[in-house]
C-alpha cells in the first residue's frame, strides 16, 4: 500500500507539495503514464533524484501516456532524445538529461531552450542543475530512495508552484485510477 | 588504378575529433584522432559546450594531418564522408560544416554517414575478407544494438536497449565507485583478477524479445554499494574492506558481459547466422572479447572484432561506411543537417 499525504501546510519550501510512495518501477511507469495523459503542449517537467532513482522509467511511462510507442532510452549521452509524432503520439516528447550541462547558460548556449516552445512536452532529468532556465510553470518532481532494505520503494515529491490547480487535478486522477494501490 | 576511390572521413559526434583517408572502404591511408577524453575526465563526462569548442579548434588541423599522412591532396579525394548523427548536435555540426565546406570548395560529393553504421564498418577495415551478411553487436556509450547486416549499408536492428546503453551502465557505476570517466576502460582494468560472484546481480531478459535492459542491474549495484557504504560507516572502515573494488568491478562487469553474450548467442542460434562481429567502444572491453570468443568457439561461429583503436570513435570507419553508402545510395545533399537521435 502506498500512502498519499497532502502536505499543504507543513512544508516551508512550497505551499503545495504532494508526496506519495511508489513500491515498484511498474507503479512508477503507471504514474508516468497518467502524467503523459494529462500533459498539455509546452508543459515542462523537471525530474530530480539520484542515479537509479527511476527518472528514465518515469519518462517511459510519460511517453506511453502521450501515445508514443518508440523506445525511451536514457538521454545521458546525447543530452536530448527527441520523440517525434511521425509514427504515433499526440504530441512530441523532448527528453533531456541536464547532468552534463554545467548550468542554465550551457542550456541556452546549446540552443536547447528553443524546444520549450515547440508544442511538445519537455521532460528534463536533473532539471535542478539548470534551474534558472526552467519556465515559471514547471512541474517539479523529486524521486528519492527511502530505505535500502526496500530497494524498489521510491518517495515522489511533486510541486507545481505556477499551477497548483493542475497538481490537484493530477492527484485527483491518481486517486480515481487507484495508482497508489 | 581508376577504380581506386579515396574517401576522406570526418567524425565529431562526441569527444573525438577525427579525420582519415581510406581507399575503397578497406585500406587505411591515414587515421588521425584528437581526443578530448583527458580534458572531460575532470568533469566526469563530456561537457557539450566545451566539446563543441574543442572540436572547432581541432577539426582543420586534424583534416590537414589526415591528408598529409595519406600523402594526398584534397583534389585527389573522390568523396567526403561525414557523421551526421546520432550524437551531440553542437559537436556533430562542427564536422558536418567542415565536410560541407570542403566538398563545396573542391566540387567533391558529400556523403552523410550514420555513426553506428561507421562502427560496424570498422570491421571491414579489420577483416579484409568480411562481407555481409553477418550479425553485429554494437555496444558503446550510447548504444546496445543487435543488428543483422544483410548487405553493405543494409541493416535490420533486431534488439536494442530499453533504457541505458552498456557503456553508460559502465560510466555510471564507475562514477559511483570513484573510478571516474571513461568508465568502461577504467572498470575493465580495475576488474582484472577479481571475483565475478561477489554479490548477486539481476539479469534482465524479456519474453519474445532479445532487447537489452541495464537499468535494473545498475540500480541493484548502486543499492549494493550503498549498503556496503552504510555498513562500512557503522564499522568505521572503507566499503572496499568488505568487498574489494576489484571484486565489485569484476562482478558488475561480468553481469553486463553475461547479458550481452547470451542475447547475441541466442540471436545467432535463432537466425542460424554463423558470422558474428563486434563493434563500438565497449567492444574494446577485455571481458566481453573473452566471453564472446569462448561462446563463439563453442558454437562454431566465426567472430571478428576491430583492433582497439578502431573500436572507439574514429574517422576511418566513417570513410569506410561512406564508401559503401556512396556506392549503394549515392551522395547527400548540401542541405544535410545534424540529427541528434538518428536511427540506423
Amino acid at each position: 500500500m502506498s500512502e498519499i499525504n497532502s502536505k499543504n501546510n507543513n512544508t516551508g519550501k512550497s505551499p503545495h507539495e504532494w508526496f506519495w510512495l511508489s513500491e515498484s518501477s511498474e507503479q512508477t511507469e503507471k504514474f508516468g503514464f497518467l502524467l503523459g495523459k494529462l500533459a498539455k503542449a509546452n508543459d515542462v517537467i523537471s525530474l530530480d533524484g539520484d542515479l537509479g532513482a527511476g527518472k528514465t522509467a518515469l519518462t517511459r511511462g510519460i511517453a506511453g501516456g502521450l501515445g508514443l510507442t518508440g523506445y525511451v532510452n536514457s538521454p545521458t549521452f546525447t543530452i536530448l532524445m527527441e520523440h517525434r509524432t511521425d509514427k504515433s503520439g499526440r504530441m512530441p516528447l523532448f527528453h533531456f538529461d541536464a547532468y552534463r550541462l554545467a548550468d542554465a547558460e550551457a542550456f541556452y548556449e546549446g540552443g536547447f531552450d528553443e524546444y520549450l516552445g515547440m508544442g511538445g512536452l519537455t521532460v528534463i532529468e536533473w532539471g535542478e542543475l539548470i534551474a534558472d532556465a526552467l519556465p515559471e510553470l514547471t512541474l517539479y518532481i523529486r524521486i528519492e530512495r527511502t530505505d535500502y532494505d526496500k530497494p524498489d520503494q521510491r518517495k515522489f515529491s511533486l510541486s507545481w508552484p505556477g499551477c497548483p490547480e493542475r497538481l490537484t487535478r493530477v492527484k485527483e486522477k491518481f486517486e480515481d485510477e487507484s495508482i497508489g494501490c | 588504378m581508376t577504380d581506386r576511390k579515396l574517401i576522406l572521413g570526418i567524425e565529431s559526434s562526441c569527444d573525438e575529433t577525427a579525420a582519415a583517408v581510406v581507399a575503397n572502404g578497406r585500406d587505411i591511408l591515414s587515421d588521425i584522432v584528437a581526443s578530448q577524453a583527458d580534458f572531460h575526465r575532470q568533469f566526469g563526462g563530456v561537457v557539450p559546450e566545451i566539446a563543441s569548442r574543442m572540436h572547432v579548434e581541432a577539426i582543420l588541423p586534424v583534416i590537414d594531418q589526415a591528408l598529409e599522412q595519406a600523402k594526398v591532396k584534397l583534389t585527389d579525394i573522390d568523396a567526403v564522408a561525414v557523421t551526421y548523427g546520432p550524437g551531440l548536435v553542437g559537436a556533430l555540426l562542427v564536422g558536418l560544416s567542415a565536410a560541407k565546406g570542403l566538398a563545396y570548395a573542391s566540387g567533391k560529393p558529400l556523403v552523410g554517414v550514420q555513426h553506428i553504421a561507421g562502427h560496424i564498418a570498422a570491421n571491414y577495415l579489420a577483416d579484409q575478407e568480411l562481407e555481409p551478411p553477418f550479425l553485429c553487436l554494437v555496444v558503446s556509450g550510447a548504444h546496445s544494438h543487435l543488428v543483422i547486416v544483410r548487405d553493405y549499408d543494409e541493416y535490420e536492428v533486431i534488439a536494442r536497449t530499453r533504457d541505458d546503453a552498456a557503456g553508460e551502465a559502465f560510466d555510471k557505476l564507475s562514477r559511483a565507485v570513484g573510478l571516474g570517466y571513461p568508465g568502461g576502460p577504467l572498470m575493465d582494468k580495475a576488474a582484472i583478477g577479481g571475483r565475478v560472484d561477489a554479490f548477486p546481480l539481476p539479469r534482465t531478459h524479456f519474453d519474445n524479445s532479445l532487447d537489452f535492459s541495464f537499468s535494473g542491474l545498475k540500480t541493484a549495484a548502486l543499492n549494493q554499494l550503498n549498503k556496503l557504504q552504510q555498513q562500512a560507516q557503522r564499522e568505521q572502515k572503507s566499503w572496499m574492506d568488505i568487498i574489494s573494488l576489484q571484486d565489485f568491478a569484476a562482478t558488475y562487469q561480468h553481469a553486463i558481459v553475461d547479458v550481452l553474450t547470451s542475447h547475441t548467442m541466442e540471436a545467432a542460434d535463432q537466425l542460424n547466422i554463423k558470422r558474428l562481429v563486434l563493434a563500438g567502444g565497449v567492444s574494446a572491453n577485455s571481458a566481453l572479447r573473452r566471453s564472446m570468443t569462448l561462446a563463439s568457439a563453442d558454437r562454431g561461429l566465426m567472430l571478428t572484432f576491430p583492433p582497439l583503436n578502431l573500436c572507439t570513435d574514429n574517422a576511418a570507419m566513417i570513410a569506410s561506411a561512406g564508401y559503401y553508402t556512396w556506392k549503394k545510395r549515392g551522395t547527400s545533399d548540401m542541405s544535410l543537417n545534424a540529427v541528434a537521435s538518428l536511427e540506423l
